[in-house]
């Protein structure tokens, strides 16, 4: 079961569009992947809703408004729909379906040293890298502090450190004060956000602290 | 370890929803299923009248400016007549849902103004109906393709070559020239000539 | 006959042949049908969205090899047997489409012995330079018909780079003369 999820604030912050793309792609496959997650995310859209569209008079509509929505109503084209089709992707000899938001974006080739290896993504995101790492059985990442902050979405596999296994879904964010040194046994997949350790922009920190009062 | 972020519980909180009485939740539900089903302009008429001004509220709050707070209202509105069909009323409130289209809209130009890019990856994190995606291109069932192409064209040319050649069976203009030795401008120049001269033969028929 | 249809926008023509890239569930399923039945399938442009008075066109391939690309995924080369018409497409439940497939005899143009000479020595001899150049291709054909007129035209147009509407705008010429004349416009030194 899946143990380890985006706190409320994050959640929320997710629910408006206000993080950077990066950590909305980690948080919309962590979402895909946990059931409770999802009610929590329908619930904050209709609380957010209701924030933005519950006062009920109509204010009146200026000439540019009229305009506007005439020129929208003009043809009777919609916008085609098909299946989306999860692509199957495979790695160590295993298949796995990438969540939607991971595996519709670009990515480089994999690449890597030993038993590790990643393919980045191929989204500008100032000074987040998103990507996905693969280890092999048996692999390990040698002990590391972060000094901006890492997220890793475990997608597929096995992966524990200093602070217990993880499984598949499971949303680790780790900041500065971590040291750890992740580990697998048969070989795991995941996907990491990491903010570039040097320029630790005081904004995004800000961004991303708990805003406390929450609508609930 | 638990990073401030992240936590270790996941509990939907129940009976915090309250019905937000002055909403008028079932006309506007109404009026955005007669859009989908008979493209019923007074009906779209009402769901403008209602949003619009909130929706450039909430632009000019996010963007600090009117034109910008007009593009979320024109994208968000142009989303919301031709995606009418996507609205499953059981699914939800006709609020929720158009709020969740301007919340993609908002989020894909907030992108646009930071790194420029026409991009629209708000339907891959937040897709309108699950298990479905937008096709705006026309072509069906060739997302490997789509993919395919998308990724060839990023590679070095020499590469793409290789990689057209293996999964294309088609030369590029580069490789014709080279083959033909003449420069690529004439084997453009050949092509067209050649096109030009089939279509004045086919007539209209091509 | 009924066999399942590859949507894929490709150009090729009987005699034709290329390797394919398979990763989707439903894919692969039809490639081990294919393989057991020995059937194999259609490829075609697009099945769903063509006009409905159009018939649907298709052609009818073979497997005749498999390996793994570099990524693990599986490769197939196939060779284009027969045009086909497609008709009643249906859907199976992992949404792989199926077509009654009929064959089109013969080739989209009117043909005759002045045409064919239309394809000389310098079509062939070009086209024979293209192979040698490219291994991959080379190594895909293990049969090549140069001295057939029809074949030397269906792979330059398979290889030349114009787009897919316009390969399928000169499959639609009355006759060979046609088709022969647009090759030489490209390919003739001047």
């Amino acid at each position: 079961m899946i143990k380890h999820h985006p706190n409320e604030s994050l959640l929320e912050q997710f629910v408006e569009g206000s993080l950077p793309a990066s950590i909305s792609v980690a948080i919309a496959a962590h979402v895909e992947l946990c059931p409770c997650c999802q009610k929590k995310t329908q619930a904050l859209e209709e609380a957010k809703a209701s924030q933005q569209f519950s006062d009920a008079a109509p204010l009146a509509l200026d000439a540019d408004m009229i305009q506007l929505m005439e020129s929208i109503a003009l043809t009777d084209d919609v916008d085609e729909v098909h299946d989306y089709i999860q692509p199957t992707f495979s790695y160590q000899g295993r298949d796995v379906q990438l969540p939607r938001a991971i595996a519709n974006i670009d990515r480089t080739k994999f690449s890597g040293v030993g038993k590790v290896s990643r393919a980045r993504l191929l989204l500008e995101d100032g000074e987040l890298r998103s990507s996905l790492l693969e280890i092999e059985a048996e692999g390990e990442i040698p002990e590391h502090t972060h000094t901006g902050f890492e997220i890793t979405l475990l997608l597929d596999g096995d992966f524990s450190d200093e602070s217990g296994e993880y499984v598949p879904g499971d949303f680790i964010w780790q900041d500065g004060r971590h040291n750890h040194s992740p580990r697998t046994k048969s070989g795991c997949l995941c996907f990491t956000v990491v903010s570039s350790a040097l320029h630790f922009n005081k904004g995004l920190s800000k961004l991303l602290n708990p805003i406390g009062n929450l609508i609930y | 370890m638990i990073g401030q972020q992240q936590s270790v519980d996941c509990n939907v909180k129940s009976g915090t929803r309250k019905a937000v009485q002055d909403t008028p939740s079932q006309a506007l539900s109404d009026a955005l299923v007669k859009v989908a089903t008979s493209r019923d302009r007074k009906a779209f008429a009402y769901l403008f009248e209602y949003f619009a001004p909130k929706i450039k509220r909430f632009g000019v709050k996010q963007f600090g400016n009117e034109a910008q707070a007009m593009e979320l209202v024109q994208d968000t509105m142009t989303s919301v007549w031709r995606k009418a069909h996507l609205y499953h009323h059981d699914k939800g409130a006709a609020t929720t849902w158009i709020y969740t289209v301007m919340r993609n809209a908002s989020f894909d130009a907030l992108r646009k103004m930071k790194s420029n890019k026409e991009e629209h990856i708000s339907e891959d994190i937040w897709p309108i109906i699950q298990d479905s995606q937008t096709d705006d291109e026309g072509f069906k069932d060739h997302l490997q393709t789509a993919q395919i192409q998308k990724y060839i064209n990023k590679l070095p040319p020499a590469q793409r070559d290789i990689v057209k050649g293996v999964y294309f069976q088609e030369m590029s203009q580069e490789q014709l020239a080279e083959h033909l030795n003449i420069p690529v401008g004439t084997v453009k120049s050949r092509l067209r000539l050649a096109l030009q001269k089939l279509r004045a033969e086919l007539g209209d028929q091509a | 006959m009924k066999l399942a249809l590859f949507p894929l926008p490709i150009f090729l023509l009987p005699g034709g042949f290329t390797r394919l890239r398979i990763f989707e569930q439903r894919y692969l399923y039809m490639v081990k049908e294919a393989a057991k039945t020995n059937q194999g399938f259609v490829l075609c442009a697009d099945v769903e969205g063509a006009p409905k008075d159009r018939q649907n066109e298709g052609v009818h391939v073979k497997i005749v090899d498999f390996s793994q690309g570099e990524d693990g995924q599986l490769l197939i080369d196939v060779e284009a047997i027969k045009r086909v018409s497609i008709s009643n497409v249906e859907v199976d439940h992992q949404g792989l489409r199926y077509g009654e497939c009929s064959e089109i005899e013969g080739p989209p143009w009117l043909c005759n012995d002045t045409a064919f000479k239309l394809i000389d020595s310098t079509l062939k001899e070009k086209l024979r330079n293209v192979f040698i150049a490219n291994p991959i291709l080379d190594d895909l054909y293990k049969d090549k018909r140069f001295s057939e007129p029809l074949w030397v035209a269906y792979r330059w147009l398979e290889i030349l780079p114009i787009s897919m509407a316009q390969k399928l705008k000169i499959k639609q010429a009355q006759t060979f003369e046609q088709v022969a004349e647009f090759l030489h416009t490209v390919l003739d030194e001047k």
